[in-house]
């Protein structure tokens, strides 16, 4: 099991903004720079540190940071 | 019928938003179905037999995508199957659309006996954002990101709602589907939305319309041999009028969503604010840019995350030329999407962080060139005319058109339409927001204060409807620019 704590050093890293604090709510319209283009560079980065692999639709049905933290979770178990 | 049709809003309108509030809530639905079907009734009967069996059709695609959805090869078969007489309905009418005057001069002597409803052809009221509409909810039920509409009377209100036929929203149905099941009702948001309604009427007929006769002059001319004042006046003209003609639009149409109880999704995000060319399409038709981003961009780009085979610049131009595509199968569009696909590689690049360590102004200098330019693609009726703007903008052609052969553009444009422009330029600006917000955190904690506020918002606001009413009398209306996609 991942913690937020852990996800955000993720964020911190993508977005070089070491200010960041992610929330279960948090979305795409809190994080300047989180765009179509650095969503992509995100979900490989968070498949790269936990070892695991995303599908299609799963990243397609994401509409905040709970739901990815609940997926990666489910994957990790 | 357009919003701004007398006959739409003095008849259809008010009778429409009574009867609707009268009824009980469990047949509103029904009263809303018969509304949207009269108002494409109103452009074609037989538009109007077409949308029924559409939505028919769509339902049990999406009925069907349900069932199919836990075994991958049906749910491709099925995804592919619906999509596609999607796709193929939209591409065929703008074809359609495009072509016919070649058709028509290609079998004069009616082979077919169809010139004549070839002649009449018009695109269905409203196709291209339904179309895409439906594509996206198709998209959805098939990713399980929500489940398929059982209601036949919902879904056919999600197809066919008019406020958003005539320009968008291009509404999600996983974002409205709460509402078409429980509609909530309230005095204030009725109140809300007519506000809203008003402020776009007055975007679209005091400011658009204004501005847009002379810039529709300019653009009529058969070769715009033009002085570069007037060239220069017609192209920040156009700007402001698309703007204000598309966002008004958008008003009207989310304020007639409040009137009913529905949340339509928001359009514009003032986008000639932006710093960039990718926030300008964060800002703008932020229906349509999400779509493609959503349903096209993000699919390609995330199959391709560990085995990339077309580059992501590719996936970019291959985004805006479809975007182009979608306004027109012209070349024009083309260029202008590749315009765009230009401007946002050059920015995902090497430049992207240079922009963002420029000096602010040079930031808006860099967004609204590229914008500019795109748009003289965008307004001009083909390439020809819009490389002779690009050399009358620079005064590079002899100016001989009269009257816009003259070098001060005073003399051939009123008071009026220069009065339209200044408040174009002021209110594309968040002032007003601004303003709203200073006045609120100013009269907070003073409630009388604050009803006199209230009251005399809504006193100019009724001054900007009978403004907006006394102008559609007084000149008529021109039918709305992204109508016609």
């Amino acid at each position: 099991m991942i913690d937020f704590d852990s996800l955000n050093e993720v964020f911190v890293m993508v977005f070089q903004d070491p200010e960041i604090r992610i929330s279960a709510e948090t979305t795409a319209d809190d994080i300047d720079g989180w765009d179509s283009l650095s969503h992509v560079i995100l979900i490989s980065a968070i498949e790269d540190k936990y070892q695991i692999t995303f599908t299609q639709r799963e990243i397609l049905r994401f509409r905040c940071v709970g739901d990815m933290l609940n997926c990666i979770n489910q994957k990790l178990s | 019928m357009t919003f701004l049709s007398p006959t739409f809003l003095f008849l259809f309108l008010p009778v429409f938003l009574v009867v609707y509030t009268l009824f009980r809530r469990e047949w509103r639905g029904l009263v809303l179905l018969a509304a949207s079907l009269v108002f494409i009734a109103f452009q074609s009967k037989f538009y109007a037999a077409f949308y029924v069996g559409y939505l028919l059709v769509n339902y049990l695609f999406g009925r069907w995508l349900e069932k199919a959805r836990d075994e991958d090869k049906s749910r491709k078969w099925a995804l592919s199957i619906s999509v596609m007489i999607n796709v193929l309905l939209l591409v065929g009418f703008k074809l359609l659309l495009q072509y016919k005057a070649d058709i028509l001069a290609w079998n004069p002597g009616d082979a077919f006996g169809l010139n004549r409803w070839l002649r009449a052809f018009a695109l269905p009221i409203g196709f291209s954002y339904t179309a895409f509409q439906i594509i996206a909810y198709l998209i959805d039920v098939a990713n399980e990101i929500t489940d398929s509409e059982k209601n036949l009377l919902r879904f056919a209100n999600f197809t066919l709602m008019f406020p958003k036929m005539l320009s968008g929203p291009i509404e999600r149905y996983r974002d409205i589907h709460t509402e078409l099941a429980n509609t909530p009702e309230s005095f204030e948001q009725i109140a809300n939305g007519l506000r809203r309604f008003i402020v776009g009427l007055g975007k679209k007929v005091l400011i658009a319309d204004v501005v847009g006769k002379v810039v529709g002059q300019v653009f009529a001319l058969d070769s715009p041999n033009i002085g570069p004042a007037y060239a220069w006046f017609a192209l920040v003209g156009f700007a402001i009028q698309l703007y204000f003609d598309f966002s008004g639009y958008a008003d009207m149409a989310i304020g007639i969503g409040q009137m009913m109880g529905f949340s339509f999704a928001e359009n514009f995000n003032y986008p000639y604010i932006a710093k960039s060319v990718g926030e300008f399409w964060r800002r703008w038709h932020i229906t349509l840019s999400s779509w493609f981003r959503d349903y096209i961009f993000l699919p390609i780009e995330i199959s391709q995350r560990r085995n990339r085979r077309i580059p992501q610049q590719a996936n970019l131009l291959l985004i805006f030329v479809l975007t182009g595509l979608w306004h027109g199968l012209t070349l024009n569009f083309v260029i202008w999407g590749c315009l765009f696909a230009m401007a946002m590689i050059l920015e995902s690049s090497f430049s992207g962080k240079w922009l963002k360590k420029l000096w602010t102004p040079l930031q808006h200098v860099w967004t609204l060139g590229w914008v500019l330019v795109a748009w003289v693609f965008f307004r001009s009726p083909n390439l020809l005319f819009a490389i002779k703007f690009f050399r009358s903008l620079l005064g590079l052609k002899p100016a001989v058109d009269y009257p816009f052969s003259q070098l001060i553009p005073f003399g051939l444009i009123d008071n009026s339409t220069w009065i339209a422009l200044a408040l174009g330029i002021l209110l594309a600006l968040p002032l007003g927001k601004m303003l709203n917000q200073w006045i609120s955190q100013r009269l907070a904690g003073r409630p009388k204060l604050e009803l006199a506020w209230l009251i005399v918002r809504d006193v100019l606001l009724m001054v900007l409807l009978v403004a907006s009413v006394a102008m559609i009398a007084s000149s008529g209306f021109t039918p709305g620019v992204y109508e016609q996609f």
